[in-house]
Order: structure tokens, then sequence, then C-alpha cells
């Protein structure tokens, strides 16, 4: 082989000494340091060992730009093929699942056979998603569409119950007449006996939509949407984008009114990057179109806005509901050719050139390794290195709040006496991060600007849906959701009970209040914002207040004279509040609210 | 530092040609490889006396600057690039062959089989350990040679 490459060496190579001395950059700025010479043995080292420390690397999540809406509907000529996400709306919507639902249905593991038999399926979606009772007439079965798949429809006719009350006597002009829900089935997976089916889309004649089922959306594209119930106020319209697994963290859903004969809806998900999701470049969707019948829907909440999505939590019973599957691309999330992602455990991420090493080790908690060299612990001098490691989440009140994102490398601070190696901590989602920074003295410039988008990049995933629980934090939704100065009720999931969330002067806390009056019924917990103080009225016509620090009133019935317990809430990076379920000293809940 | 561009030059004469037929070697385009072996050698440079062994930092550097080049160029789809220099048929031939195999064999190949470094060395030079470098270097032979020998009948 050897032998054979040598006739490289009848190659002739031209003579580049002239063009080398015109490429050196002239000086400007500062002069670059000389080198010491305990730098140079470093140097001729060629080696930076990463001890049990590691080196931390920074965060920070590095925004994009974002396009307007567009204002003209999107070409939705493609279609997405079925079975895979996006081309299905009930009761999964990504290939993924559909899958899974079969080899249950196959195996038989859990109690999905209802999914085998397409009326039990329009079964199922007329009560627990349209609220309606099952549908009068028999399912019609169809012959093989021109892709060989059976396809069903069904008719849904609205329940008399459902039709609006003329309010105070008054005589409604228009008479109430029932809508007609159309459901349309298929066999996503497996043609035959033994596929299941499920449902492509849900038409009515209330209402429409400009999208055909499975049709492929770009982000920041326009849907419109018509509705023809005039008689029924209360129409709303929104689309969800991810919404289906929470392990993926991709959750976008907008709605509002659309009492209008014509309505135009926005299908925008925010840049991952910006986001703290994790949507990737595509994500199945759904566009709807509902009247619930009692009003906006979803729980009353201060934190959850009143979408009546029906597949959502929905508020069944509706009058109509209209639907569409679409995939929706997004991509502003596309990474450039040549770079690829990393996520450490805790689940930040990060961007890095396909060529470089990125790994996890353990010593003995996670420590994250990104470098151009083959080993990010072990670095030469023309190395560039990136350790973080994460701190155990500490105890010790008061917590902070999460860092500004995004993270710069010159947020970093040199060692003193090293100048090739800084150092940050930064915290994200509540767990403190220590950063190194490793740049060799002989690292190439292109190196040294890759790693500080490296650092650019460094970005977490947003906890922002109340509920959900990570590093030993509840999210508490949105710190929007929480006037400053006041106190607001909210519910944290179990073992939690219902806590008063208080925004103070310097910092938050929560209050664990106690769930019922000592009649036994469960009543809801106010805000005097004048004594600033949490009150409920009981239905024996007293009251039960406790102040600002959880201490009780002295007139408080009997069993209600322990003060409250309280633990601190921190804001993450993206503005949610997070409560850590550690008991406050009451000095600490007194700096909190008055600063 | 006019000692060191006098260092530097000798280490030109010394190691240009055969760092410039190893770049060719690796990325099949005269043009590229004279770029990274000037700009290696003009970013040495102007670091003057910071860098310990200049000969090891602008093979490294040469070959870190012509694989980005690459990637750049693959980035934007471009095709392979009218040669502009004429190479004689052997090396043609050679060349052709090594475009051919896949880019961390055909940097193995290269780096160790025409320039002689070290499997450690390549290791460090390519971020990747020594046992994959052999890994690259037997599969990459094995490949150049079927690849030669389907030329040479043809």
């Amino acid at each position: 082989m050897r032998d054979e490459l040598r006739s490289l060496d009848l190659a002739e190579p031209p003579e580049q000494w002239a063009d080398i001395q015109r490429r050196i950059p002239r000086p400007h700025g500062p002069a670059t340091p000389t080198p010491t010479s305990t730098r140079r043995i470093l140097t001729g080292a060629v080696a930076l060992l990463v001890g049990i420390a590691g080196v931390g690397f920074g965060i920070h999540a590095f925004s994009s730009g974002t396009r307007g809406h567009r204002t003209q509907n999107p070409r939705l000529s493609q279609i997405v093929p079925m079975g895979t996400d996006g081309s299905v709306l009930w009761p999964a919507r990504t290939a993924v699942q559909l899958e899974q639902e079969q080899v249950d249905a196959d195996t038989q593991r859990i109690g999905n056979s209802w999914l085998l038999y397409p009326i039990q399926v329009v079964q199922k979606f007329s009560s627990s998603v349209v609220g309606w009772p099952p549908p009068a007439q028999p399912m019609i079965i169809h012959g093989p569409d021109v892709n060989g798949r059976p396809t069903a429809t069904a008719r849904l006719t609205e329940p008399s119950a459902t039709c609006p009350t003329p309010t105070s006597g008054a005589q409604s002009s228009v008479p109430c007449v029932a809508n007609v829900e159309v459901i349309h089935l298929t066999q996503p997976v497996r043609v035959g006996e033994g596929g299941i089916w499920a449902i492509t889309s849900v038409t009515s004649s209330a209402a429409s939509i400009d999208a055909p089922p499975g049709g492929v959306i770009t982000n920041g594209d326009s849907v419109v949407v018509h509705s023809l119930a005039t008689e029924a106020p209360g129409t709303q319209a929104g689309f969800a984008v991810g919404n289906y697994d929470r392990r993926r963290n991709c959750s976008v859903a907008s709605g509002g009114s659309a009492d209008h004969p014509t309505t135009t809806l926005h299908v925008r998900a925010a840049p991952d990057s910006v986001a703290g999701s994790n949507c990737g470049v595509s994500a199945p969707g759904y566009i709807w179109v509902a009247s619930p019948v009692n009003g906006s829907g979803g729980p009353p909440s201060s934190v959850q806005p009143p979408v009546a999505d029906p597949f959502s939590g929905g508020a069944a019973p509706y009058s109509f509901v209209v639907a569409v599957p679409v995939l929706v691309r997004i991509p502003e999330n596309a990474l450039p050719v040549g770079m690829a992602s990393y996520t450490f455990p805790s689940g930040w991420t990060a961007d890095r050139a396909s060529s470089w090493t990125a790994v996890t080790t353990y010593a003995p908690g996670p420590v994250a390794g990104i470098s151009n060299a083959a080993t990010p612990f072990t670095l030469k001098s023309m190395d560039v290195g990136l350790t973080v490691r994460s701190n155990a989440v500490s105890n010790a009140a008061p917590l902070r709040n999460d860092s500004q994102f995004p993270l710069s490398a010159s947020d970093f601070q040199v060692e003193p006496g090293l100048g090739y190696r800084s150092d940050l901590t930064f915290r994200g989602n509540g767990v403190t991060y220590h950063a190194q920074l490793y740049a060799g003295p002989d690292a190439l410039p292109a190196d040294v600007a890759a790693m500080n988008q490296v650092i650019a990049s460094i970005r977490f995933p947003s906890l922002g849906q109340p509920g959900r629980q990570v590093n030993g934090y509840s999210s508490l939704g949105p710190a929007a959701g929480y006037p400053v100065g006041a106190g607001t009720s909210t519910n944290v999931p179990s073992p939690w009970r219902p806590v008063f969330v208080l925004r103070g002067s310097a910092s938050t806390y929560a209050l664990v209040i106690p769930a019922n009056c000592a009649q036994g019924e469960g009543r809801i917990w106010g805000w005097d914002a004048a004594a600033q103080q949490i009150v409920t009225h009981c239905p024996n016509g007293s009251d039960i207040r406790y102040r600002w620090d959880g201490a009780p009133l002295p007139g408080n019935p009997a069993g209600y004279g322990r003060r409250l317990v309280a633990f601190p809430v921190i804001e993450a990076w993206d503005g949610t509040l997070l409560l850590w379920p550690h008991h406050m000293h009451v000095s600490q809940v007194r700096n909190a609210w008055r600063g | 530092m006019t000692g060191e561009r006098a260092d530097l030059e000798r280490v030109y004469r010394e190691h240009g040609p055969r760092l410039w037929r190893a770049l060719l070697g690796f990325t099949g385009d005269g043009e590229i490889a004279s770029d990274a072996l000037a700009e290696a050698f003009a970013q040495a440079l102007s670091r003057g006396d910071a860098i310990t062994s200049p000969a090891d930092w602008i093979w490294t550097a040469a070959f870190r600057i012509a694989k980005g080049e690459l990637k750049r160029r693959d980035a934007r789809r471009l095709t392979q690039p009218e040669r502009r220099y004429d190479l004689p048929e052997p090396v043609d031939h050679l060349v052709t062959a090594l475009a051919a195999i896949p880019t961390n064999q055909r940097l193995a190949v290269v780096l160790h089989d025409y320039a002689d470094i070290p499997t450690d060395e390549v290791a460090y030079m390519l971020g990747i350990t020594r046992a994959t470098v052999h890994v690259h270097l037997s599969r990459g032979r094995r490949r150049l040679r079927t690849l030669l020998e389907e030329r040479q009948d043809a």
C-alpha cells in the first residue's frame, strides 16, 4: 500500500512561501500576551487532566430569528402517508403510538381491544371527546380507498340537551337545529382483521377547516376556519402541536374565539432553542373548531388558558367538534449540516460540530465533556474543551433563581495563573452547574469560535406546564399567572395539597393550605389584598384566615391555629415558577415577602 | 520574529512538499491542499514562539483546515471541483481512488501510510482512539487496494 501511495510524490507542489507571508494577519488591538514559562510547560505537556471536579461549561439558549406570520393560506398540497406522524387524529397521533396500540391489541396486554372495532372507537370518541351519547345510526364501512385501506364513517347527531337555552325568557330567533358530526376512520397500521381503527378527521355541518387531513403545514403558515354556527356563541378554534408525549417536551397550543364566520389561525411554534422545547423539525398536531355548550372549557385556574380544545382536557359536551390532523414542519429547528446535538442526563442540550467529541462520564455524578479532541478530559495545546458538572440540589434556603440565557464565553472567569482555563457557575431548572472552559494556547481561532457557539447553544427544556416535576421541583406554571405582591392559589400534584403562592418583594414562596373547612367541604381560598391575608369562607359562616407569612389569625376555628408550612419557589430561566419541597424558616419567609 | 520566521521557513522547506502531497491525497483538490497548507503556516507564523513543536502543529492544523473546507464544500452541496492541477496519471488514479473511500479511512491511510505519522499521533489529529485508527487503516487499505485493482483491470 505504501508503494502505491508513493505515487503522490510525482505531484509537484506549488511554491507558497510568499503566499504564506501575505496571509499573516496584521497586528491589531492589544498584543497577544507572551506565554509564561508555566504556560509553556503546561503547553509542552499538552495535557489538561480534568479532575473529579470535571470541567463545567456554560449553558445558554441561543435565540434564533423568528419570522412573521404568513398572511396567505398554506399550500397544503402535501399529505403525509397514512400511519405516519400527523396522519391520524385520535386516539393517537404519532406512528410510534399507533404501532404500540397495534402491538397492545395483538398481545391483548392492555384493554385496548375496542380499537379493533370501528363502532367502539366512535362510541369512545363520542362520549369522551364530544360528550354525546353513542351514535344512533350504524357504521358505514366503505371499500378500500385508493391506497387499499378500508375506510369507515359514522354520523353522530347532536342531542337536544345541548341546544342553547334562551336566557331570561327571551325567545331565540333561531330554532335549535341539531348539528351532525361525521367521523372518518381507517386502519392506519394493518389492514384487515386484527388491524386497529383510528379516526382520521371529524367534519360537521356547523364548521369547516381549510386544511386536508394529514396536510403538511410549515411553521408560521395560516389556516382559515369557517363557522356556520352563529347561533352557537362561544365557538372557539385553535391548533395544537405535539402535546402527545411528555418525554419529548413538545407542547404548543393556541386557541380563542371563532364566533365570526371566518377565522384565521396562525400556526406557530417557537423554535426549540427559544422555547426550551424538543419538537424537532416536524411534529404532529391538529386544527380544531368547537363550540362548548357551557362556554369556555378547561378547569378554572389562574395558569391555564380558558381554551376549549376538545383533545386536551376539553369542555364536553360540545354543540359540534371539527378537527383534522396535520404535520407541522419547523425548519427553524433543523441543525446546519455538519452539526449535531448533545443532551446531558438532566436534560440540557448543546449543539456542536459532528466531528467533535461530546461524552458524558460519571465522577460519580454526570460530567459532560465537549471538545474538538478525542478525549475532552485530556486536552492538548491546540485543543478547546468544555466540561459541565452538575451539583446535587442543595436543601439550604434561600435557593436562587436560574441564570439568564444564553450564556457567553465572556461570562467565564479566568482562573488566576491559568490563562487558558476559565470557570462559570450557572443554574438551570433549579440545578447548579459548574463549567470549565479550556482554550489551549495553540488553539485555532476557528475552534475557539466554534466553542463559543457551543456555549451559546446550551439550553434547557421548559417546565412551563403546571404539574411537571423534575430535579425535585414541581412546576407551578408561568410566573405571569402570579401577580407580585399578592397571593394566588393553585394546586401542586400529589402528594402535595393546594398551595397559596406569594410573590414577595425579594422572592417567592408557597404556603400549604388546608384543603377543607372543618365541615369537610372543599372551599376556594382567596386573597384579601387589603389585609394581606389568605382567607376562605366556610359554609357555617366562619372565616379561616392566615397572614402572608402563614401565621393563623386568632379568630380561626379550632383546628386552624397552626402556622402554615412554607416552601421556597424559584423562577426558572423561562419564567416558570418551581416549588422546592423543603420547609422554610419563618425568618426566611419574612425576608422573602418584605425584601 | 525574524528568527521564528526563518525557523518556520525551514519547516516549510522540509515538510511543505510532503504535507502538500498528503493534503492532495486527502482532499483530491490541489486548491484546497494549497490553501490549507498556506493557512496553517500563516497561523503558525502569527503565533510566534507560542508553538512548541511547529511541524506537528502545522500538520495537525493543515489537516483540520482541509477537513473543514471539505465539509463546507459538502454543506454547499458542491460537486467535486474541476482539478486545476495537471496531475501525472498515476497520481490522478490514486487521488480518484482515495476520494472514493470514507473520510476517516482516507485520512488514516494518507497520514500513516504516506506521511509515516505514528498511529497514536494520527489518533490525536483525527480526534479518535488509536484502536479506531487501526480499524480505519485496515478498512481503508482494503478498500483502496480493491479500487486500484479495479482501475488497473479496466
